[in-house]
């Protein structure tokens, strides 16, 4: 019983959920499944479909590429309060590397059929998932644009003038 | 003047009802453009996005005739949708490819969408999500293909920033209201108490769940 409200005030920790009332709060872990992980343990593994998102409550979660494959160098580490898998939520899709326990973990997760049940019955609880979804994609799109135009060679953005400085590039 | 029917065989938005792309339909401008129009450049403030209904636009860096292509938009895409969400400059300009025709969305529009909760203004924002995840995972494929070959992915990252005390345990709580909220959640979200997987923890000694869960 006391798991509930520790996964209730572990939430309510959470920045990006700050805009929840607490009643909108307790609709989101309600609709929400525990799940512990012991180190190792994967959480989602590449190529596999993915329907859900996590949100990291205690512990670490190490991404990986292709670990089967020797390559399995740690891309990225996610701790408490941090979402994975947050875009299958929308655009259900095979999961791009893999997520596994890199020391005990506990974390909630929700899957599609819960996101649907908030934004048809808990509109702004869905919606603000929905924001955060959005704004993830289009934060990691803008940095692949980045990635994209430097591998092009990118051009300039505004007119050079002779100068002794080298030119710049505008702000991005 | 472009019909219901015309929007939906865009694919734009495939969740929209007639209703709702009558509505949509009615706070729009159609345009039209013709081959190597500049529809706004680099480092320009936000005023709208478009909905492509025919045609080819790109996505470019640099300046004409030196541009770089980031990415060709296509019947259905949305454009432009990232600066309106984020309230920055655009941080790549379109010049359209082909002859093209386009929706255009104001970006006060753009954001009364984005601020409503009716059931309407929710499916526009369920596909603004769509469009820019999906636009996402396609220039993370072509990035992967410049860069690495073509079996590179995109790589998980999280949005929220970590807890200020990440490693610390979790605050000590009192559970005499727990079935009161359960069952408050259960009335308003209009299910039953069981359905609700959080009774699951009511009996705390459960097996772990299965791996897999929720899949």
């Amino acid at each position: 019983m006391s798991r509930l409200l520790a996964r209730r005030a572990a939430l309510r920790r959470i920045p990006a959920l700050d805009p929840l009332s607490e009643a909108e709060l307790d609709t989101l872990v309600a609709c929400v499944r525990e799940r512990r992980l012991t180190t190792g343990e994967v959480l989602y593994r590449q190529d596999d479909p993915g329907d859900s998102l996590a949100i990291v409550l205690e512990g670490a979660l190490g991404v990986h590429q292709r670990p089967e494959r020797g390559a399995g160098t740690e891309l990225r580490r996610l701790t408490a309060g941090e979402i994975v898998g947050e875009l299958a939520l929308v655009d259900p899709a095979p999961r791009s590397a893999t997520v596994s326990a890199v020391q005990p973990v506990v974390l909630v997760e929700l899957d599609r059929a819960a996101f649907d049940l908030l934004l048809d019955r808990a509109p702004r609880v869905g919606g603000l998932l929905l924001g955060l979804i959005t704004r993830t994609a289009a934060r990691r799109l803008r940095a692949i644009d980045e990635e994209i135009a430097d591998a092009l060679g990118e051009a300039p953005t505004v007119p050079v003038l002779p100068t002794r400085d080298p030119p710049h590039r505008r702000a991005r | 003047m472009i019909t219901a029917a015309a929007l939906h065989a865009t694919g734009a938005f495939p969740t929209f009802t007639d209703d709702d792309a009558e509505v949509f339909l009615g706070g729009v401008h159609e345009r039209a453009f013709p081959a190597g129009a500049l529809l706004w450049g680099f480092g320009t403030p936000p005023e709208s996005c478009h909905v492509l209904l025919t045609g080819q636009i790109d996505v470019v860096r640099g300046l004409h005739p030196h541009e770089r292509v980031l990415a060709t938009a296509r019947r259905g895409a949305m454009l432009g949708q990232l600066a309106l969400l984020d309230r920055t400059p655009r941080s790549a300009g379109l010049r359209a490819r082909t002859e093209a025709r386009t929706l255009e969305l104001s970006g006060s529009a753009f954001e009364a969408l984005m601020r409503a909760s009716s059931p309407m203004a929710l499916r526009f924002r369920r596909q603004v999500a769509v469009h820019t995840v999906r636009q996402m995972r396609e220039a993370s494929r072509r990035l992967a293909v410049m860069v690495e070959g073509r079996d590179a992915r995109p790589v998980a990252r999280s949005a929220a920033r970590p807890l200020p005390a990440a490693s610390s345990p979790l605050p000590p709580v009192h559970t005499d209201d727990a079935h009161d909220f359960l069952r408050a959640t259960a009335a308003g979200l209009g299910v039953s108490l069981e359905s609700l997987e959080a009774v699951e923890v009511l009996s705390v000694e459960r097996p772990p769940p299965r791996e897999g869960w929720g899949r």
